[in-house]
């Protein structure tokens, strides 16, 4: 009876915790999306899995806790936002001119082998230049948090969401509505096709690792700004995120992928929160893992870029 | 002199020759069919015309220009478009975005609106289902939106890979109608063709390929009156890699 009755307040207990952990799920969720959907935009229309994805984040959280930590004189993140998109675009672009357009025809195993080369490359300079030491950026531009309806919204995360979503939005707009983010679609859908229409895919598939990466860059700076910052265990945990993101939303959809991403949050937060804290990447790969078994294809596979 | 010559182009994947010694020659404002046997290589000429496969010898004119190894968008800048079987429109994308696809790579002061507007009087299906996705159209629908998206550019030669592959006899008709519209604007139409009797009766003149070889050419009127053409015909009809779908060879 008397664990009967602390059973129920335990789960009432637990249950209360519910709203906090459906916001920060959103905030996640957003945050999760936008690195899926760089990783997915890469892999629809390239065709190529990107093992270095966390890595290339990584990048961006490095550059952002270096202007933190007063080098560039504390430059606020809001700068720094466009600044590692433009940053991380440029560094997607020259990656696939460089290394990534030479394996394009290659079996598979030489494009999985050159990105995992990439992973190794990054991730041992990162080590090299910033030592093996976790980085944390302290006491950053966007401190403290506010109070909505007894639910606590860090502000660093509450920006994230909102940043995250803008550029989801801005990629979105971007595809659908011009005429290079059209092109992009098309060189998915058929990629001979399009060089039938004169569209020059080589320079396409460039556009597409830059603006991948460039959504990375993004949620990388905003992530930096209230997690620390670790050479090996960051950029594994986003790479494997980002990958089951991908996989729930069916590969290479890009609308999946951010359906993927905001699932795993809520997963992940609703799973730590109604279940056990320890656990919560566990519960995501069993959901993954679910969805593979019963719903192979994804769980809103479009097969659109 | 000829508008388009095809010189003797030997090509082929992966050492297995497919292309033998092709030669076509297609004068300005003409209709011209391409038939043979599944096989006989006539997409794998179309790629080489296209860029899209490099012949191990041979050559290709334009207006007595070689044409050969430019890239797509300069053979569209020279004039010369390459319309595709209907499963090459983009699904997954609305009709307007596949025409303005096919208007990529337009100069300077084109006017997209006004050819996607004269496309819709061509095509007037078009225009109804303009914000539809190409996928949820008919086979005949997305034969008339490649006809469209590769005329958008108004080119002077259209290369048609079998425009009425698996289509009902009844939109056969229709699409050749089109063909036959868009050919007395002036335009030179060379067309790969599977329904050779529908093809033939259309055409100006015929080539019959077989083996990756020009074997037989002539006015499209009488082509098939000679035996050995019908033999020909009659004697193929395999599958091999080629990529060019059913034997529906009519005769």
């Amino acid at each position: 009876m008397l664990e009967l009755e602390l059973g129920l307040i335990s789960l009432g207990g637990r249950l209360s915790l519910v709203p906090q952990a459906t916001v920060t799920a959103v905030v996640f969720g957003f945050v999760y999306a936008l690195v899926a959907a760089g990783l997915a935009l890469i892999w629809g229309v390239a065709d190529i899995v990107n093992f270095a994805h966390g890595e290339y984040m990584l990048i961006a959280m490095y550059v952002t806790a270096f202007v933190a930590s007063g080098f560039g004189g504390g430059a606020s993140p809001v700068v720094l936002v466009p600044l590692n998109a433009a940053l991380l675009f440029v560094l997607g672009y020259a990656t696939y001119r460089l290394i990534i357009s030479k394996v394009m025809d290659a079996p598979m195993l030489a494009q999985i082998f050159a990105t995992f080369a990439l992973v190794l490359i990054i991730r041992y300079s990162a080590l090299f230049v910033a030592g093996p030491t976790t980085v944390s950026i302290d006491n950053y531009v966007f401190e403290g948090q506010t109070q909505l309806a007894g639910i606590a919204v860090a502000h660093p995360e509450a920006i994230t969401g909102v940043v995250s979503v803008a550029a989801l939005g801005l990629l979105f707009a971007f595809l659908r509505s011009t005429r290079t983010g059209k092109a992009i679609r098309a060189t998915a859908q058929d990629r001979e096709v399009a060089q039938v229409m004169g569209i020059d895919t080589d320079h396409i598939f460039g556009l597409t690792w830059g603006l991948g990466l460039a959504a990375v860059g993004v949620a990388g700076t905003l992530v930096a700004t209230f997690s620390p910052i670790h050479p090996e265990l960051t950029p594994t945990s986003w790479t494997l995120i980002a990958f089951a993101a991908v996989a729930l939303g069916g590969f290479g959809s890009v609308l999946g992928a951010v359906a993927g991403g905001i699932l795993i949050a809520f997963v992940e937060n609703l799973g730590a929160v109604l279940l056990n804290p320890s656990y919560k990447e566990l519960y995501v790969f069993v959901v993954f893992i679910g969805v593979l078994l019963l719903k192979p294809e994804g769980v809103l596979n479009r097969g659109d870029a | 002199m000829a508008q388009f010559e095809v010189d003797d182009v030997h090509a082929g994947y992966d050492d297995l020759p497919v292309l033998k010694g092709v030669d076509v020659s297609v004068e300005a404002g003409e209709m011209v069919c391409m038939i043979g046997p599944n096989g006989a290589g006539k997409s794998t000429l179309f790629r080489v015309i296209y860029g899209l496969l490099s012949p191990t010898s041979g050559e290709v004119r334009y207006r007595n220009e070689s044409v050969l190894g430019l890239s797509q968008r300069a053979l569209l800048d020279h004039g010369i478009a390459y319309i595709l079987q209907r499963d090459a429109v983009f699904p997954d994308m609305t009709i307007r975005d596949n025409l303005e696809m096919g208007a990529y790579t337009a100069p300077d002061g084109y006017d997209l609106e006004a050819q996607i507007g004269q496309m819709y009087d061509l095509f007037p299906m078009l225009e109804e289902r303009a914000d539809q996705n190409a996928g949820t159209l008919s086979g005949g629908q997305r034969q008339m939106l490649e006809f469209a998206r590769g005329l958008i550019l108004d080119p002077d030669l259209i290369l048609l890979d079998e425009p009425t592959a698996g289509l009902a006899p009844k939109i056969i008709d229709q699409v050749f109608g089109k063909i036959e519209e868009i050919n007395e604007t002036g335009v030179t139409v060379l067309m790969i063709e599977q329904n050779v009797k529908t093809g033939l009766q259309y055409a100006d003149r015929a080539y019959v390929l077989e083996d990756g070889q020009t074997r037989f050419s002539g006015p499209a009127d009488n082509i098939l009156d000679r035996p050995e053409v019908r033999d020909a015909y009659l004697g193929g009809g395999t599958d091999e890699a080629d990529g060019e779908g059913g034997s529906e060879a009519r005769l």
